[in-house]
């Protein structure tokens, strides 16, 4: 059921306060319709706190929060979480351990065994019915989650963390594989997680969140690309952040001259992405490398420049003559973004 | 409580069936050895038995009793689990108004023997007891309806009973996975339905740990069900051995009993059911709020009350009151601590070498399940479904014969109460381990620890509840135990229960009672640690 | 850390308890007399409140010292049995005779002296010299003084089947005394005449009780108004809650219901201290123990020359039924098989 303007889920000023400490404060969300949208924030940010509002486990301190064109918390209204019709996978999964896949799946079901094997094809679990939840793998537990939450068709899944009790190299094909069928399904969903590869990854739209509020809400480019604060910014994607003096609209800082139109003369940050820096070897270098991370398809290489800050640069192919305390020259090689005061310009 | 390690690697499989060490064997089987002592006094008389004896047993009459018996045990434990596991939900779960004092309140009853209770109860709700002469005055009341027999065995057993129940599944409560009723809220199910569908289910293996403790009480009790005229089997045993005087009809119809005690225990293996219930969440889990009761508050208030009044606080009066008529009358009562400090010692003694004794057959049933193992684990039983008496006069056969120096001698009463009573603590010590997962001990091997070290440091820390729980659990019951200790004791040494039996064989209910509300206060104090400090972990279940 | 310190607090009490107890222990020596060397190990079915006493004076007048062991008199019994020859008892004193026969049918017992043989009424001992009885217990009907004038009662047991005694009469089943007056009864009456008896004591809806002194006690709150007990209960009961309107009614003309049982003892063979056990026997069937018996227990003396308590039936003037006492060992079974086939077991 899409709500008229076409927005699934919303949070307006939400706050919640435990006893000794603020979890949410100011918290605005909106979420449109079969967006997949990531909350992304560090550890503590108040994130799962945020899902839990939304699902309706939590009551908040102020704020409402509407499912649809359904208010469901705030103003003296108030919608217990089985009302809701809002699935959660949750962190540790919460399979029942007491019934088999198949049960658990058409747990929320009314008796609509076509719906329960529809949704076991569709999350690829055909044979496995019977087994129970600790018979089952990691990954396949994380599926049956998904399809126990989707079976009743709700109009918004949450999911909390749901990749992080996988191993590492699962995580990738899991993520895609859920990434696809929740896009199948044309699924409503916010997910929570810590890792910004995950939200750049999976996400339609990124909602950055720190210290229970939300910070900017935009596609993986428009947030990777173009962030509303330089804490945005470390939170999505390495940053760099050189000092620079701006000067009609030229900025020179230790990467050299970059060009900066439109930025009040003074002093700046300059955001730097580690695949815009550029580092040649030169004997005549001011910067020199002080560590390597070799990753197979590219190396992360830590230089100090001439001014003394140190910049994370991504390179990619071979470059074994990068080794410690080589002499390099350091140079922009993309885009820069400048931050005056803090903001953004 | 989180078990990152177990956690990480997402992977579950069944835990390997590692080897045992001969170490871990060795001692299991030498509890066992000491553990089966009644089995072999009774197979010993039972092989002296001829054809007469054989057709005693095989009566209609025995056979109407094991039926009576087993129906005793299985209404008993119903209401048990009735009573005990809405209690459990109240005073845990929910924001009842002073849960914490209930918590206590409604575990008491487990330190009353069944004898003093028993009593209590027919001088309290008995035909012309002492309800019928309040009632009298104002209602002109003149009898109150018979409690005798079913009724009042049934009465008796559950109302002292229902707190094992109420323990056991009081932590496994504390030890449920929050997420799992979140997830079904998230599924449209209301407090109702989850409670039914997801809550219940996952205290499946508590309800039947619960429920074994009670079942095989009922089966081995005797002091209630001669005193509520209720003829059950036990009563058939001891007529035999002190009404006739003939021990094999009587090690007969005990090693009947015994393998009433076995089904029991393989329908609560049944019980239990396919599943596995670790909490695998990683990071430590929330801490639940609690459910508002709104206008239920009344109703459980009342039936907490109603509980309490029955099992605590009318048994208490009644002794209250003997003790006070004693003392008008000009009864000499004595309260000594010699009987006390008596009960108290050999008690702990019994606690402290059972959680010992319990270690290697609950590490053996929880990391090397097998055929050989959950034998032993059964065998570890049978000294729990016999009547102390029986269980009492294998050792005097044994030990008279045999070991004269052990004789007659504290450290027999001990053993004795080792024997009868070590499921009490291998269940809850069964529960820790498993909860506890075997990949905590091999991060520590793995870390450079020896295998002591890390016994002391890992192990031995996160058992030590389930080891608190399993050692006042053997204490409580050892402090009221009767049969066992008149017969084995050393001559001269007095336990409370004996003071108790001593005033009341001798018909001078005063002197019975100042010994039987001492009794009652110092068991309180275990208990109310057991209760509020220490949490017997969650009982934990290997898939079939 | 809170765990710990439970845990040695409560191990440092036990230790402390410990040492109280050791010092308590042995409560049944008296103060202080350890010389003579002799020491003596007697089971007691007979509770420490009434034959404690006896006793310490054996012991002041002897100076042999007295390890007794209190319980119960059948378990006792079945404790010597299991026994057998390693037993450690010297003397058993028991209850009633039941267990006495019991201990005798094993052949546990060694010969008595004649001398003390000789004294001792013939009725209450073993005609194989095993044991004696050292006091009677006389079976009586306990009326309400206050409903009954003790002309209404009739003179033989039997009578109490009649109709017009419903709901007035009871009696504890389960009572080893009652068990033996049952045998006794079939002993002399066989077993139909029991059977009917009983039966028809079962149709006048008898108070069961759980042992003498409570049914003494129904008696005296008028619950009941005839109690089937043994003659002394009446004295227990009123020195414990004071004056209580019951008297005892004796049965006439050799009726069942007139048995006399008695309590009695009997030398183990196994023991290492004949002389001493002997001189206690000699002392319980002397003047001191029959006086005490007399006027302590309210008991019967069994030898001649002693007088029982002013207000009994004399020993002489009951007319008992012709039943040889250690005889009721052989009916006992078939008695609780009766009583378990009419229901009241």
């Amino acid at each position: 059921m899409i709500a008229s303007n076409g927005i699934a889920l919303r949070c307006s000023g939400v706050s919640k306060v435990f006893d000794d400490a603020v979890a949410l404060h100011g918290f605005d969300l909106a979420l449109a319709s079969g967006t997949l949208m990531a909350l992304l924030g560090p550890s503590g940010c108040g994130k799962t706190t945020a899902l839990r509002v939304m699902a309706g486990f939590e009551t908040p301190s102020a704020g409402e929060v509407w499912v649809g064109d359904r208010k469901v918390a705030g103003g003296g209204e108030w919608v217990p979480p089985e009302k809701r019709r809002i699935g959660m996978v949750f962190q540790d999964w919460a399979l029942f351990p007491h019934l088999d896949v198949w049960h658990n799946i058409a747990f929320g079901l009314d008796g609509d065994p076509d719906r329960v094997s529809d949704v076991i094809d569709m999350m690829d679990l055909n044979g496995y019915e019977r087994r129970m939840p600790h018979e089952l793998s990691g990954g396949q537990q994380q599926r049956v989650a998904l399809a126990r939450a989707l079976a009743p068709s709700p109009e918004v899944i949450l999911l909390d963390e749901p990749f992080s009790n996988l191993d590492a190299t699962l995580r990738a094909s899991v993520r895609a594989e859920v990434a696809q069928v929740l896009h199948d399904v044309k699924a409503t969903a916010i997910f929570v997680t810590h890792d910004q590869e995950e939200a750049l990854a999976m996400a339609d739209e990124i909602a950055v969140m720190v210290g229970g509020r939300v910070l900017q809400v935009g596609s993986p480019h428009d947030v990777y690309g173009a962030p509303a604060s330089m804490e945005v910014a470390s939170l999505v994607g390495e940053a760099n952040f050189i000092r620079a003096v701006v000067h009609a609209n030229e900025a020179s800082s230790a990467l050299g001259t970059i060009a900066a139109p439109g930025v009040p003369d003074g002093d700046a940050e300059v955001l730097v992405r580690p695949e815009a820096i550029e580092l040649v070897f030169d004997e005549l270098g001011d910067a020199h490398i002080i560590r390597t991370e070799f990753y197979g398809h590219d190396q992360l290489v830590s230089a100090k420049l001439g001014d003394g800050s140190v910049v994370e640069a991504r390179l990619l192919g071979p470059h074994p003559e990068l080794r410690v305390d080589a002499p390099v020259r350091a140079r922009l090689a993309g885009s820069a973004r400048f931050f005056s005061n803090g903001s953004p310009v | 409580m989180s078990l990152v390690a177990e956690a990480s690697t997402g992977l579950r499989r069944p835990q390997p069936r590692a080897r045992a060490q001969r170490g871990l064997v060795v001692s299991a089987l030498a509890v066992c050895a000491v553990m089966i002592t009644p089995l072999l006094y009774l197979a010993l008389r039972a092989s002296e038995a001829d054809a007469s004896s054989w057709d005693l047993i095989l009566r209609t009459r025995t056979i109407w009793l094991v039926l009576r018996t087993l129906g005793l045990a299985l209404a008993v434990t119903t209401a048990s689990i009735a009573i005990g596991v809405p209690l459990a939900w109240l005073t845990t779960r929910t924001d009842l108004p002073g849960r914490r004092i209930w918590a206590v309140l409604v575990s008491l009853p487990l330190v009353i023997p069944s004898y003093v209770g028993a009593f209590a109860l027919i001088a309290a709700f008995g035909t012309r007891g002492m309800l019928q002469q309040v009632l009298e005055g104002p209602f002109g009341v003149e009898r109150l309806p018979d409690i005798t027999g079913f009724p009042g065995a049934f009465i008796a057993l559950t109302l002292f009973t229902y707190p094992y129940v109420f323990l056991l599944v009081s932590a496994g409560i504390k030890g449920l996975d929050p997420s799992l009723e979140d997830a079904a809220r998230s599924l449209a199910q209301t407090r109702w339905t989850t409670f039914r569908r997801v809550t219940l289910p996952s205290l499946r293996p508590s309800i039947a740990a619960g429920g074994l403790l009670v079942a095989l009480y009922a089966l081995h009790d005797f002091g209630a069900v001669s005193l509520m005229r209720f003829p059950a089997f036990t009563q058939a045993i001891y007529l035999q051995y002190k009404g006739a005087f003939d021990r094999t009809p009587a090690a007969l119809l005990s090693l009947m009993l015994v393998g009433l005690a076995l089904v029991v225990l393989i329908l609560e293996q049944r019980a239990r059911g396919r599943a596995r219930y670790y909490r695998s969440g990683a990071g430590t889990a929330r801490p639940v709020a609690p459910i508002g009761l709104g206008g239920w508050r009344w109703p459980s208030l009342l039936f907490c009350g109603g509980v309490t009044l029955l099992a605590l606080v009318g048994p208490l009066s009644v002794l209250v009151f003997w003790l006070v008529r004693g003392f008008a009358v000009g009864t000499d009562i004595r309260l000594t601590l010699g009987p006390a400090a008596g009960s108290i010692l050999v008690s702990s003694g019994a606690a402290v070498v059972a959680v010992v004794a319990a270690f290697p057959i609950a590490r053996l049933s929880a990391r090397h399940q097998s055929f050989f193992t959950s034998n032993i684990e059964r065998l570890s039983y049978a000294g729990y479904a016999l009547p102390g008496l029986v269980a009492a006069l294998a050792f005097v056969f044994f030990a008279s014969n045999f070991a004269p120096w052990l004789y007659q001698s504290l450290p027999l009463v001990v053993i004795a109460y080792v024997v009868l009573f070590l499921p009490q603590a291998t269940e809850p010590l069964r529960g820790s381990l498993l909860q506890m997962g075997p990949r905590l001990e091999e991060a520590g091997r793995a870390l450079g620890r020896t295998k002591r070290r890390v016994y002391r440091s890992i192990v031995v820390p996160l058992i030590a509840r389930g080891a608190l729980a399993g050692a006042a659990l053997v204490f409580l019951t050892s402090m009221k135990e009767l049969p066992a200790t008149l017969l084995l004791r050393p001559t001269g040494f007095d336990t409370l229960a004996t003071s108790i039996w001593s005033g009341a064989a001798a018909g001078l209910y005063s002197k019975a009672a100042a010994p039987a509300l001492l009794l009652i206060v110092i068991c309180a104090v275990p208990l109310y640690i057991l209760v509020r400090r220490v949490e017997v972990e969650r009982i934990e279940v290997k898939a079939e | 850390m809170r765990l710990r310190r439970t845990i040695g607090a409560a191990a440092a009490l036990a230790m402390a308890l410990a040492l109280a107890a050791c010092g308590d222990d042995g409560a049944a020596s008296p103060s202080g007399t350890d010389d003579e060397g002799a020491s003596l190990t007697v089971y007691s079915g007979r509770d420490e409140e009434f034959v404690g006493p006896l006793f310490e004076q054996f012991e002041d007048d002897s100076g042999v010292e007295l390890e007794v062991r209190y319980g119960d008199s059948a378990e006792l019994a079945a404790t010597i049995m299991e026994e057998g020859d390693s037993s450690p008892a010297d003397l058993f004193l028991s209850q009633d005779a039941g267990s006495l026969g019991a201990v005798a049918d094993r052949d546990l017992f060694s010969q008595i002296d004649a001398a003390i043989l000789d004294r001792v009424d013939e009725r209450f001992r073993s005609p194989d010299g095993l044991w004696v009885g050292t006091s009677g217990r006389a079976r009586v009907a306990a009326y309400n003084t206050e409903e009954l004038g003790e002309d209404e009662l009739p003179d033989s047991i039997l009578g109490f089947t009649e109709p017009a005694w419903k709901g007035r009469i009871g009696f504890a089943p389960t009572n080893s005394s009652f068990q033996a007056f049952v045998a006794g009864m079939i002993s002399t009456e066989g077993e139909e005449a029991t059977r009917s008896f009983l039966e028809g004591l079962v149709a006048n809806d008898p108070g069961l009780y759980e042992d003498n002194s409570s049914t003494v006690r129904a008696v005296a709150a008028g619950e009941i108004e005839v109690g089937f007990v043994n003659h002394y209960y009446l004295y227990e009961v009123s020195a414990e809650d004071g004056e209580i309107p019951v008297a005892n009614h004796f049965f006439t003309g050799g009726d069942p219901g007139a048995l006399v049982n008695a309590a009695g003892a009997g030398i183990l063979a196994s023991t290492q201290n004949e002389g001493a056990a002997t001189e206690l026997l000699d002392y319980l069937t002397g003047d001191t123990g029959q006086a005490f018996f007399a006027e302590e227990t309210w008991e019967y003396p069994v030898v001649d020359g002693f007088e029982p308590q002013a207000d009994l039936v004399p020993l002489e003037e009951i007319e008992s039924p012709n039943i040889d006492l250690s005889d009721l060992a052989e009916t006992i079974e078939p008695a609780l098989d009766l009583l378990a086939e009419v229901g009241l077991l």
